[in-house]
């Protein structure tokens, strides 16, 4: 008979996140990033007092300026140890020499998020050139493009390596048709180009036709992306599912975003075996109207909601959530990049009124 | 008005008839819908009096001295001699041990650069108007170069390729076209922020060339905030250039905007002063031999075409008769949205063309 001890290590080899610590509180890595992130950051924190949320944020700042990478050896530290974080983008300096990673690259790398996962749904409301769009998309992400294996053999002449393997392609598709079950998603289209790059590519479709048939109820198709591209700015409503490599759900998860309202609205969550970090879904950084009071908080705070769905606080999850989305659709109190005239704090305000009339208790205003 | 690039013209002969100089364009019809699309374009030039001759060509690959698969070499003299040409789509058959023939061609004349002008057409609604921007693609290298690998059971690594040279070469293309075009702005399009060595040479390049063109603004920008913003404000941009991966998929999206490929025109151009003007989309299979093809995208790159070889007047005179059949909407082919016939959609623009001499 195996002791108690045994039963926890065990459990905790299930993706499950941590257990609550201090009293039924969570802690949560938070990174406030550039650009937009800081003021968002605080304006989800506000809010989680301000709702009573059961969180408490390990606030961990890292400097994109600096070339050693302590800070982000931390953060990666910090999220190792609470399991789970919320994170504004970070920015790159791309005129710095290659030694100079991404930081968000080193993060995802280093803690195995291979899933990307962002979910498009058109809203009422946001003035759009297309209506019903509602498309979930799964990205590789940790390998393909975005390995970071280049070198110049001869001078004037660089390689830059796309790594795809087999195990990070079962692993990525096994995990979408497994969120496509969880979601009621019927067919998911795989996005490549392995008419060209018939190893590289070829290998993903490979694996996900593998994963495919062993998921008869989901409808699995293929298609090129750059066919994909031109089919989401004419007919997005055929889309369902979307699985493919890194680089292409690069290129996928924006065109999607802009389809629906824009990088505001759109928030993106990362999954490994053992942590989850969640953050804006373009990961833009937002740099020219940072601090001015006029960035869209809606990205970050449902983002900040799928968190609350991941710690398993789905009672303040949908409050927010409820709450954020009214406001944008309902009371269509809207920001600059949806056209409209309002300010952050405008936003902000809005979504407590929205909370506080309709939630449990809450702080006072 | 679209000039590529100022070559000296040749003239091959004067017509006997009428004293105008002729020039002789290889064309090269293509499989599937190529033939019928083909013959539309040339009734229609004759239609307009365009002083053009047409030398027809074949593109079946043939295997030379030594196995290496290539062109037919009268087709390659003719290129080689006539240095402008047209051509319809061209099938690859599936594991038929050659590589495609469009990329045969690429490099037989080294076509370095693929020019996209992507315009809204009015009278043919997309989601997107005013859409005026021309994507550049670096057509020979980038993520295309072929080179793949097993590394171990499992691991596959594609090489993907950037050369100081071959981005010297389309960033300066990329502002020559810009300024024969009226165009003010360039804009690179990259990912140096996670490929730093080779999108960073491509974009060093792109700068150097910049500092040589003080009047075209230059601006640089990320693949992913250009799609993003491609799809909610395309006028923002004008020229785009860009390596081979993001160009494909880049080119694809504008015209999915303008209405797709049926109706974009393309042109590749090469060392050596060649430039070959196509049709971009599929030999259409199904279709085939039934007169209901859709001929807008040859012609409109046959029209790019007379642009590039200075005969702007018959360009403009073929484009808007073409673009006002299509307005009209009373003869459309279907997928345009009507149920016109091939030949009674080029008898109406031919009519046009001539009502408008």
């Amino acid at each position: 008979m195996l002791k108690p001890e045994y039963w926890c290590i065990l459990a905790l080899h299930v993706s499950r996140p941590p257990p609550a610590r201090y009293g039924g509180r969570h802690t949560v890595t938070l990174i406030p990033g550039d650009g937009i992130g800081p003021e968002l950051a605080n304006h989800v924190r506000e809010l989680f007092w301000f709702c009573c949320v059961p969180v408490d944020f390990e606030l961990v700042n890292v400097d994109s300026s600096l070339t050693a990478e302590d800070d982000i050896n931390n953060a990666i530290m910090s999220i190792r140890r609470n399991g789970v974080a919320l994170k504004g983008n970070l920015e790159t300096n791309h005129n710095l020499p290659p030694s100079y990673k991404s930081r968000n690259n080193l993060l995802r790398t280093s803690l195995d998020l291979y899933a990307n996962v962002m979910h498009c749904q058109s809203l009422p409301g946001v003035k759009t050139r297309h209506r019903n769009i509602d498309i979930m998309i799964i990205r590789e992400n940790t390998e393909g493009e975005y390995s970071s294996l280049e070198h110049e053999s001869v001078p004037g002449v660089v390689e830059c390596l796309k790594i795809i393997t087999r195990v990070n392609s079962l692993r990525i598709a096994d995990f979408a048709f497994q969120t496509a079950r969880q979601n009621g998603r019927r067919r998911i289209t795989a996005v490549h180009k392995a008419n060209i790059m018939k190893l590289g590519d070829g290998l993903f479709l490979e694996c996900c036709k593998e994963v495919a048939s062993g998921y008869p109820d989901i409808a699995f198709d293929t298609l090129i992306v750059d066919n994909a591209t031109m089919q989401l700015v004419s007919r997005p409503q055929q889309f369902d599912m979307m699985l493919m490599p890194n680089l292409y759900g690069n290129v996928v998860s924006n065109v999607c975003a802009g389809l629906v309202g824009g990088p505001g609205l759109v928030p993106g969550a990362n999954h490994g075996e053992h942590y989850a970090l969640f953050e804006a879904g373009t990961r833009n950084t937002g740099r020219s109207i940072a601090n001015r009071n006029s960035a869209n908080p809606t990205a970050m705070l449902l983002a900040s909601c799928l968190l609350l769905d991941h710690l398993k606080l789905p009672a303040y999850a949908h409050m927010i959530r409820r709450a954020t989305l009214s406001t944008v659709t309902e009371t269509r109190m809207h920001t600059a990049d949806l056209g409209g005239q309002a300010s952050t704090s405008d936003v902000i305000k809005s979504i407590r009124n929205a909370i506080q009339s309709t939630g449990p208790l809450t702080q006072s205003i | 008005m679209i000039q590529l690039i100022n070559i000296p013209k040749t003239f091959d002969h004067e017509c006997s008839l009428c004293g105008i100089s002729m020039q002789t364009v290889t064309l090269i019809p293509g499989d599937g819908i190529g033939p019928e699309i083909s013959t539309a374009v040339m009734r229609i030039f004759e239609a307009a009096q365009v002083p053009i001759q047409w030398d027809e060509r074949n593109v079946t690959a043939i295997q030379g001295p030594g196995g290496n698969w290539m062109i037919p070499p009268n087709t390659k003299e003719s290129m080689d001699r006539n240095k402008i040409g047209l051509k319809g789509p061209l099938k690859t058959p599936v594991a038929a041990g050659h590589p495609s023939m469009n990329l045969l061609l690429r490099k037989t004349f080294d076509l370095y650069a693929n020019v996209r002008p992507c315009m809204s057409i009015e009278g043919y609604k997309t989601p997107y108007t005013d859409v005026d921007l021309v994507t550049i693609r670096e057509n020979t290298e980038g993520e295309y170069s072929g080179i793949e690998h097993v590394i171990v059971d499992g691991v596959v690594q594609s090489i993907k390729l950037i050369t100081e040279d071959a981005s010297e070469r389309i960033a300066k293309y990329a502002f020559e076209y810009a300024v024969n075009n009226q165009r003010s702005s360039v804009t690179a399009v990259h990912k140096a922020n996670i490929m730093r060595m080779s999108d960073g040479l491509f974009l060093r390049k792109c700068r150097e060339a910049a500092e040589n063109y003080k009047d075209i603004k230059f601006t640089e920008m990320y693949l992913d905030t250009v799609c993003l913003n491609m799809v909610q404000d395309p006028t923002q941009f004008d020229v785009l250039v860009m390596p081979n991966l993001y160009g494909d998929i880049l080119s694809d999206l504008c015209a999915g905007l303008i209405g797709g490929l049926g109706v974009t025109p393309s042109g590749n151009i090469g060392t050596n002063g060649v430039a070959i003007f196509e049709s971009v989309h599929g030999t259409a299979p199904d279709i085939a031999g039934a007169d209901l093809a859709n001929p807008t995208a040859l012609l409109l790159s046959a029209v790019m075409m007379l642009r590039h070889m200075g005969l702007h007047a018959h360009a403009q005179r073929i484009q808007t008769a073409c673009f006002n059949t299509i307005q009209d909407k009373r003869v459309l082919t279907k997928d345009l949205g009507g149920n016109a016939k091939c030949s009674e959609f080029t008898a109406a623009i031919c009519e046009r063309v001539q009502d408008l001499d």
